[in-house]
């Protein structure tokens, strides 16, 4: 029986043996790839990835299996569903990436850059992202040989942010590249994440723009360090003051709890003012607005900071503190003294806020102003506000005048009509016509018609030609209409101006006709069609004017006979005039032709004319002591007397 | 044969047994580092607790690498992220992956925390994942969670939300994009056109009309062409340059990557090609500048010459290539000046050459001056003095008393000591005191220094300008301390209010006076009539008349207001009769305010005033 029995116990445990032994081989043959025991399931997005993959193979030795399977999902990732769901793939991106060894993922980032693979630019982008932000913690240096090699969509260059109206996002990239970082900044984030040094180390040959990259992706790396031990760590890229820059965004956070002890520890460090810096800093204040209330604005104007960076942090506070209590925010900004803000910030304070309150209740805006005690900020805020308004609204003010105060109608009147223009500028030029306001007609005809110009060059010449003769402000029109003209159909300007009757003469002087001015605005870029547009000049004052400009223009270009020959052929009396008007071109450009030329000139007077301003003025240094007494020698006594004088 | 079927029985159950045990160890079994349901490696790669840094192992292969049980109930705050990006990411996709929307709010909520306690981008990077997914189902939840956050996360969770809404259903998400104000909505139609490049050109603009930026759609597709590599720049531009809209920046801009991507394939000869096909010129113009700026870095002279044989560019393009062409080399730019006849590009040249050489080594080029033509020995004003570096300040100051010419000499002196005493007024001063002969070149420059001090010193500029003699300066007749003060009172009247007790008495009306002019410009009216009353009786009368002049030039009706508080009778008639005098000549007051005027007129001054003949 015992026997019997430990034969049994003995094939049960053989049977046992076998049993685990049988599973474990099978298992180890299916799962050598992503799979574990389905070699066929592809879609990662419904399995929960319940082990490591590949934790069987070892470096380098990869099943036909495994190699089959890699390269089925690599033909996975031309899957169009991919195009369609951002989230899928990023998933199936990092997962497919995930079992790469790290030989297929240098492979595979080669591969990326060949068109023959068939991927999405986005599938493309976003896998060569999370292919070097794998690779480089095993190969860093690869990875950033490939990401100086490669172009990066994301441009490095910032855009300028010189023209962002005050209080808007000084955005630099494209809204789809935010937070995209470049290839460079990913493989220096993830190598300075566990060797700082060398990553400091290879950054420190790169070309400017790569290094200032490789900084943003060190100090993200380096985060949670000071920013005396990040100055230090990177001491050796010599970028210090980039060092503030990246340091300082990592403080563009929502939330913060200490924004009065953030905006006085960073206002102590910044040095390079730039708009985004400025931005970062003026969300602190509103932050700490948000939790101290208005009396932050003393606080940031006794910052010992740059005038810059207080000004935009303060102008974000007021416009925030208008929505909650327009009157206060008033009371706080008529107490920032004009000379605690920056040229640059180019905002008054209490006409922001005046501005911001007729934006949302003008009428309401209007009575908040009147409890101003000084009488001039007071009338400039009444201003303020009704220029906003009309800006707003400007139909609604133009029908609703009487709503306006009688002495605000001329400038809410001349806003809403420049905003007209902008959108429809025969409409804007029929309302000036009405508008009786002789201060504000010159300003408004030279807006409506730069507009009208712009849109439609030849809707505004017919419509301000047909003017009637009786219209006294045509002249002015005309005048606006060539200048603007000049720049984009000069001959059509000319021929316009050369038919406009003269001005009447004023205390007996003449008068100049408006094609000297076109002429002038000609002759900066086309010389050759200046000079042969000159004959038709009107005789006179007119033609003295455009014949200067033009010489002077030649002499510039070096064609000094050219212009000598047409004052010479201007009327004797002229001459005088011209040559004194030339003499300083003359002298800068080329002053030995002025002093070999001057003999030739045909009369004393004019010689001496041509000497005496030659000798005077900004035109004198031009010349040596020898040259000035050559000139000197010219001069009749009557000029002699004036220069000694002088 | 049954005893043989009962050892085959044995050993099947043992297999069984087997079998069934390894499955249930597998199950049971507890691995390391699990934590909230997350499963870590047991490779070195990936030490994944919080962000701390980790060390990289050299025995690490890439075959084994963090992969996580997700845990659908995890919070994000409770969860242990990789440090590594690449890991981290994979994690985050896994656990969002089992979340349903509501959870994903609730994550979403929790990772504005500041209790959430991860550094910015990695906040950042689990928002936008979280929006990816939330986007899919719900988009208007992820726009509401967007648009409630700071710049520039704000834009970028909107625009992956648009992108994934554009996917989903275009038409709803150009309905929506509509009620966003016009520059945003340019943002959006990006954003759309950006994730939707499976749609034709047509297609694209219809977009772009539906959400008012008809250019946009052909902006972006040639944004599309040119942001990256240019295999054929000649063939790309021949494909846009027909299409680029005159005055659309962002068009031009992509026609300028090309045509810069040309030159530095084919040189300068592919510009004459690309200028002879493009029409309008005002974008001809602004090609040719971007060439010209990039090419110059590389091919000066080159460049110089091409720019010079145009004859219909505008000379500041010219200016600009010779401007930087000096900043790299001065004496190229000085050597090819030489060889052209005179004209306005060669003394361009020759100044802006001149100017980089003082900006490079402004020492020697003052001890050079001499040397150069007269015309451009000005150009140290502008180039060498203020490339000075503080300890060369003695030494240019040595240098400019040898020049000949006095009026260079005075020029250059000023330009040293305006900068010089900004940097050390005391040592400005002191050289200063020393040209003892040098009159009046001394004086000019110690009113220099007090001016170039004033902003950041007011009381130091005041002592200054107190301790110069009286001159008439361009034919006014303001005293020295007049003229600062008028200056100090235009950056902070309290300063100058201070001041005016140290003010002489002889020149005491006029330095109150220029104080009141500025306190009546702010609007500060109040302190005007303060600072009357400590003036004496006579200085009080031509105070208050000036003050009256200057403020009816700016307020007359607020004047005529404030016109009782006018101290005394006698001011009271003095100021009147000055202001009814000036408006018979410049008209501020009616008929009926001139005689209320005059009802403060002292019989004395009523004499005067019908005694006065009108021009």
């Amino acid at each position: 029986m015992k026997s019997t029995f430990q034969t049994y116990l003995v094939l049960i445990i053989i049977g046992f043996v076998l049993g685990v032994g049988g599973v474990l081989i099978v298992n180890s043959v299916f799962t050598n790839g992503e799979h574990q025991l389905t070699p066929g399931d592809s879609d990662t997005s419904e399995t929960d990835i319940r082990k490591p993959v590949n934790q069987d193979t070892q470096y380098g030795e990869r099943t036909a299996q495994a190699r089959n399977n890699v390269s089925k999902l690599s033909t996975d990732l031309e899957d169009i569903s991919l195009r369609k769901d951002l989230f899928k793939r990023e998933r199936t991106l990092y997962s497919y990436v995930a079992g790469l060894s790290e030989q297929e993922t240098e492979q595979v980032l080669e591969r990326t850059t060949q068109s023959s693979w068939n991927l999405s630019l986005h599938v493309r982008e976003e896998l060569q992202i999370a292919l070097l932000e794998k690779l480089t913690l095993t190969n860093p240096e690869i990875a950033m040989n490939f990401a100086l090699a490669h172009t990066d969509p994301v441009e490095f260059e910032e855009l300028s942010t010189a023209r962002i109206p005050l209080g808007e996002y000084p955005f630099t990239r494209v809204p789809t590249q935010l937070n995209r970082p470049s290839f460079i900044q990913i493989v220096f984030r993830e190598w300075a994440l566990y060797d700082v040094e060398n990553a400091v180390v290879n950054a420190q040959d790169l070309r400017l723009e790569f290094k200032k990259a490789a900084l943003e992706g060190i100090v993200e790396a380096q985060s949670d360090q000071s920013l005396t031990k990040l100055l230090e760590l990177v001491k050796d890229l010599d970028l210090e003051e980039f060092v503030m820059g990246s340091y300082l965004k990592l403080f563009n956070t929502e939330k913060l709890e200490n924004s009065e002890t953030h905006w006085n520890e960073l206002v102590a460090l910044i040095t390079d003012l730039r708009a985004t810096h400025a931005w970062i800093l003026s969300d602190i204040a509103l932050q700490w607005y948000e939790q101290e209330g208005l009396s932050v604005i003393e606080k940031i104007q006794a910052s010992t900071t740059d005038k810059y960076l207080k000004g935009i942090a303060l102008y974000r506070v007021l416009k925030r503190a208008v929505d909650d209590s327009p009157d206060q925010a008033l009371s706080h900004a008529l107490e920032i003294p004009s000379h605690a803000l920056d040229r640059r910030n180019i905002f008054y304070p209490a006409r922001t806020v005046a501005s911001a309150w007729a934006t949302l209740d003008p009428l309401a805006a209007l009575q908040g102003v009147e409890v101003v005690e000084k009488s001039s900020q007071r009338d400039e805020l009444r201003r303020t506000v009704a220029a906003t308004w009309a800006w707003n609204e400007p139909h609604y003010v133009l029908g609703n005048l009487e709503e306006v105060p009688s002495e605000l109608v001329s400038i809410a009147t001349s806003n809403a009509i420049r905003k007209i223009a902008r959108t429809s500028p025969m409409e804007a030029a029929e309302l000036t016509l009405q508008n009786s306001d002789d201060s504000t007609r010159f300003g408004l005809q030279s807006t409506v018609v730069l507009e009208w110009v712009r849109q439609d060059a030849e809707a505004s010449i017919e419509w301000i030609l047909n003017l009637p003769d009786s219209e006294d402000s045509r002249g002015g029109w005309i005048e606006v209409l060539t200048n603007y003209l000049a720049w984009s159909h000069p001959i059509r300007a000319f021929e316009i101006a050369v038919q406009q009757p003269l001005a009447e003469e004023v205390h007996g002087k003449e008068s100049v006709g408006l094609e000297a001015q076109v002429i002038e605005s000609i002759a900066y870029d086309d010389i050759d069609t200046a000079v042969s547009l000159l004959s038709r000049v009107r005789e006179g004052l007119t033609k003295l004017k455009a014949s200067t400009v033009v010489a002077t223009t030649l002499i510039d270009n070096g064609d000094t006979n050219k212009a000598l020959n047409l004052g010479l052929q201007l009327p004797e009396s002229d001459q005088v005039p011209f040559f004194t008007s030339i003499a300083t071109s003359w002298a800068v450009v080329n002053p030995t032709s002025l002093i070999e030329s001057i003999e030739g000139l045909p009369s004393t007077e004019i010689r001496s004319a041509l000497a005496l301003a030659a000798s005077s003025g900004s035109a004198k240094g031009n010349f040596n002591e020898k040259q000035l007494d050559t000139l000197r020698h010219y001069l009749t006594e009557a000029d002699q007397t004036k220069l000694d004088s002088q | 044969m049954p005893k043989f079927s009962f050892k085959l029985l044995s050993l099947l159950l043992g297999v069984f047994l087997g079998v069934g045990t390894f499955f249930l160890f597998l199950s049971l079994w507890p691995n390391e580092g699990v934590e909230n349901g997350i499963r870590h490696t047991n490779t070195t790669t990936a030490s994944s607790v919080s962000t701390e840094q980790i060390t990289r192992s050299d025995d690490v292969q890439s075959d084994s690498h963090p992969v996580y049980v997700v845990d659908s109930s995890t919070r994000i705050n409770e969860l242990v992220l990789p440090a590594e990006t690449f890991a981290r990411k994979l994690t985050v996709a896994n656990w969002i992956s089992t979340l349903t929307d509501e959870q994903i709010l609730e994550n979403l909520d929790y990772s504005i925390q500041s209790t959430w306690n991860v550094s910015l981008h990695i906040r950042k990077e689990v928002q936008s994942s979280l929006i990816k997914m939330l986007s899919l189902n719900s988009p208007n939840k992820a726009l509401t969670f967007a648009l409630a956050r700071n710049e520039p996360q704000r834009t970028a969770l909107i625009s992956i939300v648009f992108q994934q809404w554009s996917q989903n259903d275009i038409d709803e998400a150009i309905e929506r994009a509509k009620e966003f104000p016009e520059k945003e909505r340019t943002r959006l139609l990006h954003s759309i056109l950006h994730a939707r490049d499976d749609l034709s050109r047509e297609q694209q603009q219809e977009v772009a009309n539906e959400l008012g930026n008809e250019n946009y759609a052909l902006t972006f597709y040639l944004q599309s062409l040119t942001k990256l590599t240019i295999e054929n720049p000649k063939e790309t531009w021949y494909e846009i340059v027909d299409l680029v809209e005159p005055g659309n920046s962002q068009q031009l801009a992509a026609l300028k990557t090309v045509a810069s991507a040309w030159v530095s394939e084919k040189g300068l000869d592919a510009l004459d090609v690309m200028r002879a096909t493009i029409t309008d010129d005002s974008s001809r113009d602004s090609v040719s500048f971007h060439v010209f700026l990039e090419h110059v870095k590389t091919h000066p002279e080159a460049t110089f010459d091409y720019a010079n044989s145009l004859t219909d560019i505008p000379a500041v393009y010219l200016n600009s290539v010779v401007s930087r062409w000096a900043q790299q080399d001065y004496e190229a730019v000085l050597a090819k000046a030489e060889t052209l006849a005179p004209s306005g590009v060669k003394n361009e040249m020759l100044s802006r050459a001149y100017r980089a050489w003082g900006e490079e080594s402004p020492i020697e080029f003052l001890e050079r001056l001499d040397e150069i033509p007269a015309g451009y020995q000005e150009s140290a004003r502008w180039g060498a003095i203020p490339s000075l570096v503080e300890t060369d300040f003695p030494k240019a100051a040595e240098l400019i008393l040898q020049f000949d010419k006095e009026e260079l000499q005075s020029m250059l002196a000023e330009a040293l000591v305006q900068k010089w005493s900004r940097h050390d007024v005391e040592d400005a001063l002191d050289w200063v005191s020393r040209l003892s002969e040098r009159e009046p070149l001394r004086t000019d420059l110690r009113r220099t220094i007090a001016y170039s001090v004033l902003s950041a010193d007011p009381r130091r500029a005041f002592q200054i300008a107190q301790e110069l003699p009286e001159t008439l300066i361009d034919g006014t007749s303001l005293s020295n301390e007049a003229q600062i003060l008028h200056l100090i009172a235009g950056e902070d009247t309290k300063v100058a209010i201070e001041l005016l007790s140290s003010v002489q008495e002889s020149n005491q009306v006029q330095a109150y006076q220029v104080v009141a002019n500025q306190l009546i410009n702010l609007g500060d009216t109040h302190d005007v009539f303060t600072l009357g009353l400590q003036l004496s009786m006579e200085k009080k009368v031509a105070y208050f008349e000036s003050v009256a002049i200057h403020w009816t030039r700016k307020d007359p009706q607020a004047l005529l207001r404030e016109f009782e508080k006018f101290p005394t009778a006698t001011i009271k008639s003095k100021s009147a009769l000055a202001l009814i005098t000036r408006n018979r000549l410049i008209t501020a007051y009616s008929e009926d305010e001139i005689n209320s005027l005059k009802e403060y007129l002292q019989p004395e001054d009523e004499a005067t005033l019908n005694q006065t003949v009108l021009p």
